[in-house]
């Protein structure tokens, strides 16, 4: 019988990965209305029992510690026969992953293990109480529309990107169950030797923390012209994104995407020029400020969205508003 | 285009190659290499591995073997979204003419699989500072010493200067009988005594390169010369007959491109509350564009045609379709300008560009001019007295 | 050497219908385009033939409709081009399809590298690859960089949230690959002209030994229940008009909620 909403708990190089408290406060909440424990699988090297600790804390009621020296790296191959061969001893019913690099690359490996449906970047889960389903949300394929996804296996999967959800809060008084594995040389045989690390050395673009975000879609008409973009960002001092197909013709690379398999953003103040909006892109739009949009069509979706929609061409708009901020730079310089 | 021309399965699967090549690796960057001057070899690798460069190149020599109208439909396309990269592009074909017309078998083995592959850029060295119109100035020596000659001399505005490995290039071997004495021989990129002159800075075609070509007691082996001594410059006439409607498609293509985006934008600015293109002053302009393209069009594509038909007398159909379409251009590139008002006065948007680019096909391989006395000249040929009544 | 690329026919964007009763994609409406991604891992199975001497083999689960993809493919530098197609596969999620290819691999192999792409277009689930090395039990790295041989294999630097690693990868083993790893090249027009009246090899599920169980809609562990629209709550301000109007008054918005 299957029991318990898990989640994957992430190390990342030196600690717990935040988004695992996000994946955990969803947890409880979908455990809560399940009546149900939650769980955390948490592979890392030895002596992190505090971070253990820390998952008890957010929400969790059993933490499976596995640990080995080798987690110090990620290890594709290992880390999912070891979470396979763990799903498969206590067969959760919900088991959700974060889309992170290694989220992303582990969920469907033991998904494909375990001959398990799996979701990809869902964005709300409902609990179906009759028979105990989980109904996932995320964009259709190919539709400007939601879809309600469900799994006829179990456990089933999904995957959450990072600033989907809020992270849980803490409670000192909370206690849980941690269970220790350790493993051996033996159960941790890998095809892949990890040899060098290169740490980012330019931040990485924070779209997510970002206050104000610049956006440009495929009317913005050339790479050139997209990268005006980047000057209306300077002045405002916001990051720059981008929508899916703008990142596919090359103007952009893809760690500036916004939605679906991009970044999930909350700034105070959203600029989208040329964007249509598709529902792929919006969906990593969360609770946003002011949402602006310039499009020639004020039909366009983002337009029907947006707070302030500006119809007009981005070419005329976007070079003048530049111009005007400018201006009133040089105004305040001078005051 | 208004008038379906029949493509062939081949032709149109080069064509979509074609379309694909100026979508994904020249559209986005017209403007920036026009900005900033520079022939970037993104595009040129492309069409290489497209195999392009051996689109008329028999197939012996490892071309594809099609000829003279397949060729104007890649330029076409190409000056749709850069004519510079289409003048980089022509200008090669240009300089490998003279080996298809007039070189012997080893030279072909040697130069022709390079050339279709892509690995060898050509250019074709004929005009110099004082020999523009009046070619038959020419005052390169190319001296006979041993096994060797060695050319003394200056070439200039040479497209394609620098960045082709390969020359052709006309200089006298008898300067005593001026034209006929002229002969044609291929220089390599890094011969002695060959120096790549200054960039030009040119008002348009700003994405190929134009420099001089010096040469200073430049000894290249009696093997490179073309023909024989005394044909240069048969050789060149022979080589421009071929390569004038290439410069005709080219225009074609780039009026099309300014007709593509001007009517585009007449559709959607609005004033006085509708597009503009509902007025009639803008709209009767557009039909005008589009009629005077769709006949330059029939024009090169037939011209094009009548020489891969092997007909001999093509220099009168050639030098009508580099003329006619060019002077097209040049007109519908100033009105896709005026159409687009201030917009299409900014550098921002590509008919600038496109007007800029105009003007060279006006002037370059034979001004216009020199096609109408081209075309007079040959009239008297074609013509049988009509008598009537 | 014998790599295998797995390529997927999506729907150009804006062409695509859904089938109303189970919300999957009626591939068979829309124009085909090979997906963007896929190119990048095509292009650099080449390239690595190229330096390493290896065979190519492209495979494509789709239509019929989607083979001048496949063409297209072998213009690219494929060696071999193999089309995956049967009524039987359609409806699959990414389970099934991961199966599928397995089955491909069993087929066609023995392969040392398989190359995917990093996404594709329409699903965005990023999953087949990892479901597709799990069907075979081999290794495999996502978001690869860049690939070089090795004394053991491979050595390959994949992306990760933190940087970048460089790792040694023993083969057999599955890569999904970035973009930034290539330039893909345009076709050649010589092997198109090739390809104008050459047949590409089919193969169904009865070729590929399939289980029916497997396969399809029946094969796939995920539904879609039903699609909604989200709706929007209209508080808009629209500016319209001559752009320095639109531009002054936008500035003043921007002003008055002290965004700038």
């Amino acid at each position: 019988m299957a029991e318990g909403v898990a989640i994957f708990a992430e190390w990342a190089e030196e600690g717990l990965h935040p988004v695992s408290l996000e994946l955990l406060s969803e947890a409880r909440l979908l455990a809560d209305e399940l009546e149900d424990k939650v769980q955390a699988y948490f592979l890392a090297p030895p002596d992190k029992e505090t971070q253990a600790e820390i998952l008890i804390r957010h929400g969790a009621d059993e933490v499976f510690y596995v640990f080995h020296q080798c987690f110090e790296d990620f290890l594709d191959d290992v880390a999912s026969h070891i979470l396979a061969k763990m799903i498969r001893e206590n067969s959760p019913e919900i088991l959700l992953f974060p889309a992170t690099a290694r989220g992303q690359a582990l969920a469907p490996r033991v998904a494909g293990y375990l001959r398990l449906g799996l979701t990809a970047h869902c964005i709300a889960f409902e609990i179906r109480k009759e028979d105990r389903t989980l109904v996932q949300i995320r964009p259709s394929f190919g539709e400007n529309v939601m879809a309600r996804i469900i799994s006829l296996t179990k456990p089933q999967m999904a995957t959450v990107r990072p600033g989907v959800f809020s992270k849980a809060k803490e409670d000192p008084t909370r206690t849980g169950r941690i269970k220790k594995i350790p493993l051996s040389d033996e159960e941790v045989k890998s095809a892949l030797h990890i040899f060098k690390k290169h740490p980012r050395k330019a931040p990485k673009v924070d779209l997510a923390q970002a206050r104000v975000v610049i956006a440009g879609g495929r009317g913005m008409g050339t790479k050139e012209f997209f990268a005006k973009l980047y000057e209306l960002a300077e002045l405002l001092e916001g990051a720059v994104g981008a929508t899916r197909p703008v990142c596919h013709l090359g103007w952009i690379s893809e760690e500036h995407m916004i939605g679906v398999s991009g970044h999930t953003i909350s700034p105070k103040l959203y600029l989208g020029f040329g964007i249509s909006g598709a529902i792929h892109h919006l969906v990593g739009i969360r609770n946003p400020g002011l949402i602006v949009a310039v499009n020639k069509d004020p039909e366009a979706p983002l337009m029907k969205k947006a707070d302030v929609a500006v119809v007009g061409d981005v070419r005329e708009i976007l070079p003048l508003l530049i111009r005007r901020l400018k201006e009133l730079k040089g105004e305040s310089h001078e005051a | 285009m208004v008038i379906d021309y029949f493509l062939s399965p081949e032709q149109k699967l080069i064509l979509e190659v074609t379309e694909r090549i100026g979508k994904e690796y020249i559209a986005p960057y017209a403007l920036k290499w026009d900005e900033e001057e520079t022939c970037d070899p993104r595009p040129l690798k492309a069409l290489a591995l497209a195999d392009l460069f051996g689109l008329f190149i028999p197939k012996e020599y490892g071309g594809l073997g099609f000829g003279t109208f397949e060729n104007c439909l890649v330029i076409e396309t190409l000056s749709k979204y850069c004519a510079g990269v289409a003048t980089t592009f022509a200008a090669s074909g240009l300089g490998a003419y003279p080996i298809l017309i007039a070189g012997h078998k080893g030279q072909k083995e040697k130069y022709l699989p390079q050339i279709a592959v892509g690995k060898k850029l050509c250019a074709f060295a004929l005009t110099e500072p004082q020999a523009g119109s009046d070619a038959a100035a020419i005052k390169t020596t190319a001296r006979k010493e041993g096994d060797y000659y060695v050319l003394n001399g200056i070439k200039q505005w040479i497209t394609n200067g620098g960045v082709a490995d390969l020359y052709t290039v006309i200089a006298l071997t008898d300067p005593k009988k001026g034209a006929r004495g002229a002969s044609a021989f291929i220089v390599e990129k890094g011969d002695p005594g060959f120096v790549i002159g200054k960039k030009e800075k040119k008002m348009g075609l700003r994405a190929s390169t134009t420099t001089e070509l010096f040469f200073s007691n430049c000894r290249i082996p009696k093997e490179r010369l073309l023909g024989r001594e005394g044909m240069g410059f048969i050789i060149a006439m022979k080589t421009l007959d071929l390569s004038r409607p290439g410069v005709g498609a080219q225009a074609v293509g780039l009026a099309q491109g300014a007709l593509e985006v001007a009517l585009n934008h007449a559709r959607q600015r609005v004033q006085f509350g509708q597009p503009v293109y509902n007025f009639q002053a803008v709209s009767h302009t557009f039909a005008e564009m589009a009629m005077r393209i769709e006949a330059a069009r029939a024009l090169v594509y037939s011209a094009a045609r009548f020489i891969d038909s092997g007909a001999k007398n093509i220099s009168a159909a050639s030098a009508m379709a580099k003329a006619f379409a060019s002077d097209v251009a040049m007109w519908v590139t100033e009105r896709a300008v005026q159409m687009m008002g201030g917009f299409g006065y900014m550098r921002d948007f590509p008919v600038e560009k496109m007007m800029r680019d105009a003007k060279c096909l006006q002037i370059y391989e034979g001004t216009n001019e020199i096609q109408r006395n081209v075309i007079a000249r040959e009239l008297p040929k074609f013509l049988k007295p009509l008598e009537i009544g | 050497m014998r790599f295998m690329v797995c390529l997927k026919p999506v729907p150009e964007p804006g062409t695509v219908k859904v089938d109303p009763k189970t919300h999957t994609l009626r591939r068979e409406s829309a124009t085909l385009i090979l997906n963007p991604a896929d190119r990048y891992a095509l292009e650099a199975a080449v390239e690595l033939k190229e330096k390493v001497g290896a065979e190519v083999t492209a495979v494509m689960m789709g239509p019929p409709n989607a083979i001048p993809l496949l063409k297209e493919a072998y213009a690219c530098g494929a060696d071999n081009i193999y089309l995956l197609s049967d009524r039987a596969f359609a409806g699959s999620d990414t389970l099934a399809t991961s199966y599928v290819l397995s089955l491909a691999v069993q087929k066609l192999g023995p392969f040392d590298l398989i190359f995917c792409g990093k996404v594709s277009i329409d699903g965005e689930t990023a999953q087949v690859g990892p479901e597709l090395a799990a069907w075979l039990n081999w290794p495999s790295v996502i978001w690869v960089k860049d690939i070089r041989p090795a004394q053991n294999g491979f050595e390959v630097v994949r992306l990760t949230d933190e940087g970048e690693e460089e790792l040694e990868v023993r083969p057999p083993a599955l890569f999904t690959i970035e973009p930034e790893i290539n330039d893909p090249r345009p076709p050649s027009i010589k092997r198109l002209l090739e390809m104008l009246t050459r047949e590409v090899p089919t193969l169904t599920a009865e070729d590929l030994d399939a289980d029916p169980s497997h396969l399809g809609l029946e094969g796939s562990p995920t539904r879609v229940l039903d699609v909604f629209t989200p709706t929007y709550e209209e508080k808009k301000e629209i500016l319209e008009g001559p752009a320095e109007e639109v531009v002054e008054k936008l500035v003043s918005i921007l002003k008055e909620r002290g965004l700038i």
